[in-house]
């Protein structure tokens, strides 16, 4: 019984311990953000509108920046090029309507700075101008069909990797992307891996150049994303990418919009690429405790049959 | 070489030389009881093994071993497998840059205590403690003056001690996480008094212990 009641205590001291420098200390460190959920309760709803007009108005208005792959409509410009007059490429639109809340893309097409959180980058002392123009002068019920007819092209079935590069991957790199030494996801795209050093070289300058330009864009080069799921909380990824002004106040980084659905394939991209082992533990791991119980059972049985004999 | 080969050598000689000065009193027990060893060994190979004091390393001792270390080893794998991120501080994931300090900055868990010692002070007097706090422990056999050789809850005011001297350095290593900031400075510095002022009047404390 006493050798019982030294292992409670020193359970119970370790359990504090543990709870003052973790839980407890990380809770002091960092500053609480409530969820919304992403409902983006301040953004007005959107009524229903005429697919056939959005995509008129789609190829009126934002094709001439924006590739819609889906549709088979190239980009008009390659990433750098793009970067360097926008200072970022624009993203495909073919996936956006399933991965982006509704009423966000609405807000987006309308007033992009304002919508994006992003206002106090661009105000008019800065001299500086959201790249995408709001289409605030237009009509809400042909925004309202925009945003059904991107609705309507995006695949029933995003990759998370897909969400990822709308999402994310125009500003962030992942450099532990890929099978083989040399691939990795950059901000023009998927890094091969080359035959000749020559055409490494190659790409390698093209994303530098892009990435000057994103620099100058951003104030600074947004960070590699690659292991960022060990790095923050998934509570703090939910808030941050929900609206990154909350924890970080004067961010460049801008509110993407995505949907709870959205998020989640990004958090799959980011897990599979940060943690790329966690299907082989979990795979494992029951068998192995199964393992380890009949193990301690025999450990127990063999115990008593050799304490029998003893006080 | 050193670290690789050199090293593992001399722990592997102390614990030699550990496991050998426990042969000269004789190990002790959770009691304190004094046993005439011998006796009970006797006792213990002439067949009276339920009425003796000791036990045989091989295999009383090592099958309870073998049952405790199941046990543990069934929880460690279990954060292993489901909880792999539980003893990786997530600031370590963050790629260093020399442009930018983390607004806290803090040590491994088990450094924490004597961090928070440093931390309270101003510099000179901070790294004075500090270099206390290191060395300290090392002393307890010379500064413990009692005449007796006897767990902490049969020798009266040491006892206290020792419990005041645990809580302190959990709280010192909880002081060590947290930002300092507000009430947490003045815990700290309590905390780290405390400390020292503990190891000051250890030598009275136990000096006034009566041979039992």
């Amino acid at each position: 019984m006493r050798e019982l009641k030294i292992l409670v205590i020193v359970i119970f001291f370790t359990l504090v311990t543990y709870w003052g420098v973790e839980p407890y200390a990380h809770s002091q460190m960092h500053k609480h953000v409530e969820s919304e959920n992403f409902e983006y309760k301040d953004l007005p709803k959107v009524e229903k509108g005429d697919i056939a007009k959005g995509k008129e108005l789609v190829m009126s208005n934002c094709t001439a920046c924006h590739s819609i792959k889906a549709e088979n409509m190239p980009a008009p410009m390659d990433p750098v090029t793009s970067s360097a007059s926008y200072g970022v490429n624009p993203p495909d639109l073919s996936n956006v309507g399933a991965i982006m809340d509704e009423k966000y893309l609405a807000a987006f097409i309308a007033d992009p700075a304002k919508a994006s959180n992003v206002a106090h980058k661009f105000t008019p002392e800065s001299g500086k101008v959201h790249p995408m123009p709001g289409y605030s002068w237009m009509p809400k019920e042909d925004i309202a069909s925009i945003v059904a007819y991107l609705k309507s092209i995006a695949p029933k079935e995003v990759t998370p990797k897909e969400a990822f590069v709308t999402a994310c991957g125009r500003c962030h790199a992942a450099r532990y992307d890929g099978k083989m030494l040399g691939e990795k996801w950059t901000q023009i795209g998927q890094k091969p891996k080359f035959k000749f050093d020559k055409d490494s070289l190659a790409f390698d300058i093209k994303v530098m150049e892009y990435q000057d330009n994103l620099k100058k864009y951003m104030g600074k080069l947004p960070p590699d994303l690659s292991i960022i799921i060990r790095a923050r909380s998934e509570h703090f990824l939910k808030t941050f990418i929900e609206n990154p002004q909350t924890q970080l106040p004067g961010t460049a980084m801008p509110r993407v919009g995505l949907s709870e659905e959205g998020f989640e394939k990004v958090m799959q991209y980011l897990e599979n690429i940060g943690d790329p082992s966690k299907p082989a533990r979990d795979a494992l791991g029951y068998k192995f405790l199964i393992y380890m119980a009949i193990f301690t059972l025999f450990a127990v049985l063999w115990k008593k049959s050799v304490w029998k004999k003893l006080h | 070489m050193l670290h690789v080969l050199l090293m593992p050598l001399i722990i592997i000689a102390v614990i030699v030389m550990h496991f050998g000065t426990l042969r000269i009193p004789h190990v002790n027990n959770q009691e304190g009881e004094e046993i005439d060893f011998d006796k009970e060994a006797e006792k213990y190979l002439s067949g009276d093994t339920k009425n003796s004091k000791v036990i045989r390393f091989q295999w009383d001792f090592l099958a309870k071993d073998f049952m405790v270390m199941a046990f543990f080893l069934t929880f460690f794998f279990y954060l292993v497998f489901y909880h792999y991120e539980f003893a990786m501080d997530p600031v370590n994931f963050d790629p260093a840059d020399g442009l930018k300090t983390p607004p806290h900055i803090y040590p491994e868990w088990y450094f924490l205590w004597s961090y928070e010692i440093l931390r309270p002070f101003s510099k000179d007097v901070g790294l004075m403690a500090f270099g206390f706090a290191q060395v300290i422990f090392l002393l307890l056999p010379f500064l413990d003056r009692s005449p007796n050789a006897k767990p902490a809850h049969k020798r009266g005011l040491f006892q206290v001690w020792f419990w005041i001297m645990l809580i302190d350095m959990i709280v010192l290593s909880i002081m060590g996480k947290v930002p300092p900031e507000g009430v947490f400075n003045t815990i700290g510095l309590v905390a780290a008094l405390t400390f020292i002022g503990l190891w000051i009047i250890l030598p009275f404390i136990t000096m006034a212990e009566k041979k039992a």
